[in-house]
Formats: C-alpha cells, structure tokens, sequence
C-alpha cells in the first residue's frame, strides 16, 4: 500500500528518466521498468498509457506511430527538451527530498 | 479482449480521433503481451484475462483518459462560451429589435456549428450547436402551434388564421426538423451524452423569452415591456457563459453532470422570477420537468448503447 502511493507521486518521473535514455513505446517501457528495478516496479498499463498520454499534453514528451517488424503498428515516445528540464527539476527535488528522509529515519549523528 | 475494447471504446468520451489512437495503442500493447505471456507457457485464454487485468477495469481507465483529455484550456472554454456572451450583449443592447441581427447571429452560429462539426468535432462547438438548433427547434415549435391552432379552428368550422399553403408547408417542413433534429441529436449522444444537455441549455430560455413576449402581446406590440425585462435576461445569458465554462474547466464526468443538474433549474427559476415574478406556476414547473428530462434523458439513450448493458457512463 505504502509502496503503491510512493509510487503515485513517481511515476511520472520514471516514464521521464528511463524516456531520457531512449525513445521507446509502452509495452517497452513496462518491461524496461521492471528490469532495471529488478522487479521492485511493477506497472499497471491502467496507470502508465494515461501517464504518458497526460505527459504528452504537458509537451514533455511527444508520441508518434512507428511500423514495426511484423508489420504491426506502435506509439513511440520521445522525450522533449521541455521534458528534460522538467526531468532535471524533478531528479534535483528527488535527491533533496530523499537526503531530508535519510536524515530525519536514520540513526542522529554522533558529535565529535 | 473484443468485448474488453468494445466496453472501452464506449466508455471512452473523446473526439473520435483521440479515442481511435488510444484503442489502438492499447490493443497493440495486449497483442504484444499476450504473444509473450503465451510464449512463457500460458493458454490464449490465461494470457488474455491476465492482461485485461494488468490494463484494469475499462470504467477506471476511461476515467483517467478523461481527466487527462478533457479539461478545456481558456481559449476553449472561451469559444464555448462566446455564444452565450454574444446573446448576453444581443439583449443588453436591446438589439433583438431588430430581428435581422438575431437571426444572422443564429445563422452564423450555426455555420460555426457545421465547419467545427465536420472539422471534428471539437468540444468547444457543442453550445455553437445547440443555438444552431434554436431556430429548426422554435420554428418547428411554432408550427406545431399553428397546425394544431389550425385544426382546432377547422373543427369549430371557423376559418384558420393562415393560408392552406402555409399549413402546407408547416406540414412538410415538420418532418424535415424532426429527422435533421433527431440525426444531431443522436450523433451529439454518440460523442458524449453530457454534451447534449450542454447543447440544449439555451432552448428553455429562449421558450421562456417567447412566452413572455406572447404574454407582452407579441415582439412588435411588446417591444416596450420586453425591453424591460432586456437586463435580466442578458444575466440570464450571463449565467448560462458561467455554466458552460465551469462545465469545461472541470475533468470529472460526475463534476459535469452536478452542475448541469444544478445550474440549469437554477438558471429556470432565475427566469421563472424574471418574467413571471413568480417561480410557482404550471409552465415553470413543465420547465424544470424539461431542463431535467434534457439532463437524464440523454444518459439513458447512451446506456442502450453499453454493449454490456446497464448504466450510463459517468
């Protein structure tokens, strides 16, 4: 439970990160996702196409129809120079935001 | 996974374009996951329920297409509303006067209405639609009236008030509104069936305005009281921009629908106060029977539609 809302407030900055690296489409990014997490995220496609749709809105990333080998047809994602940005942001809030709680739940410094 | 999109594919409230790149994303990517699912050792069957429920319900994941989708920017929210402003300054201006300005304003709203509807569909168009409907609606209205009004005379074996060829011609001109009424109608419902009460807003006002000009004994013979009433009903107007633009700035389909359901009985009895001085009569009340029959009526049109039966989708 606690992992899920953890998750809520994240998503969007993982789909940028692992977008970062290379453009790629949904189902890519869901197994992307759980391998460099070594399984620790797990995607519901419920949350992640409306994720990356709401994304695409905001102009971070741009969406576009790629064939594919087989003849199928994918939505690939890119990442914007407006998506980086916003990455940056949220990568330098992340790092604050992490060292604050290692501070606060780990053990008090000891003096001297 | 058909009868999975087909739910999906209704209850997705879009423009059709958006809703066709986001079924058609979201099949390839239960295609691609079945094959591998099935490629690890499960049936088609397992591998397809698995799927559906890492993709989760189809009313769960309209709900988040829409609120990613459906909040109209300012610019958007502006053109919904600019027909209701433009009749707001019609009547500040006491420019129904002269009719021409009205009816130009109407046909220009409705060429408006057309383009938008054939460029598709864009939301902001719907309240363009519904003035468009303004004048085959009344007119048909007023037909209905005088045919009615006509026969009754026939019957009493007085002579009608109007030529037999203007009887004629409501008579052809009747079935011609329904079908055209009915076709748009239906295809606004098709869209979205909060769309349609949205589109109609307009239509028990301008009842209520001709009613009161009746009373006043008639545009031209009224002009003078009816110029009274010119203040109020530019508010009334007013009101109806202010609820079209919280209507698109809100994101939740329950939101909507609340502040149709509220705002328009509101907007009744604002007019009820305004023309009758009194919100407590017969033709009030069929009014706010009508502002809802608008609301609801709509909804369960749509619900025949769920291709797995039951409710509308909100």
């Amino acid at each position: 439970m606690y992992r899920r809302e953890l998750l809520k407030g994240s998503t969007e900055t993982l789909l940028l990160a692992l977008l970062a690296r290379e453009t790629m489409y949904g189902y890519q990014i869901v197994k992307e996702m759980e391998r460099r997490s070594s399984g620790y995220f797990s995607f519901k496609e419920g949350t992640l196409y409306p994720a990356l749709h709401r994304l695409e809105r905001e102009g971070l990333v741009q969406g576009e129809w790629r064939e594919a080998a087989g003849g199928q047809f994918r939505r690939y994602y890119t990442i914007t120079p407006r998506g980086l940005e916003a990455l940056n942001s949220r990568e330098s809030e992340w790092r604050r935001f992490s060292r604050a709680v290692n501070l606060v739940v780990g053990p008090e410094p000891t003096g001297g | 996974m058909r009868g999975y999109l087909l739910d999906l594919a209704w209850r997705i409230k879009l423009d059709p374009r958006r809703k066709g790149e986001i079924l058609r994303e979201l099949e390839s990517h239960l295609e691609e996951e079945v094959y591998d699912l099935q490629e690890g050792g499960l049936d088609r069957s397992e591998a397809v329920q698995m799927s559906l429920d890492r993709l989760g319900q189809p009313r769960e994941l309209a709900r988040h297409y829409f609120e990613v989708y459906a909040r109209a920017s300012w610019g958007e929210v502006s053109l919904a509303s600019l027909p209701h402003l433009l009749f707001a300054l019609i009547f500040a201006f006491h420019l129904w006067t002269a009719g021409i300005w009205v009816v130009l304003l109407l046909v220009g709203m409705a060429g408006v209405a057309i383009l938008a509807w054939r460029g598709g569909q864009p939301s902001w168009h719907y309240p363009w639609l519904g003035y468009s409907l303004v004048l085959p609606v009344v007119g048909g209205g007023l037909a209905v009236l005088a045919l009615g009004g006509g026969g009754w005379e026939i019957l009493h074996r007085r002579p009608p008030a109007l030529s037999p060829l203007a009887y004629v011609g409501m008579a052809l001109l009747l079935p011609v509104v329904y079908v055209t009424v009915k076709r748009v109608w239906a295809g606004v419902i098709e869209r979205d069936w909060l769309f349609a009460p949205l589109a109609a807003l307009p239509l028990p006002f301008v009842a209520s305005w001709l009613r009161f000009a009746g009373q006043q004994g008639g545009l031209a013979a009224g002009e003078g009281r009816l110029a009274e009433a010119d203040g109020a009903t530019a508010l009334l107007f007013l009101g109806l921009a202010l609820t079209t633009a919280v209507f698109y700035r809100l994101a939740s389909r329950a939101a909507r629908l609340a502040v149709l359901t509220v705002g328009i009985p509101a907007l009744v009895l604002m007019g009820s106060l305004s023309y009758q001085g009194s919100p407590f009569s017969l033709w009030v009340f069929l009014l706010l029977v009508l502002a809802l029959a608008v609301v609801v009526l709509p909804a369960y049109d749509d619900a025949r539609h769920n291709p797995n039966g039951g409710r509308p989708a909100v």
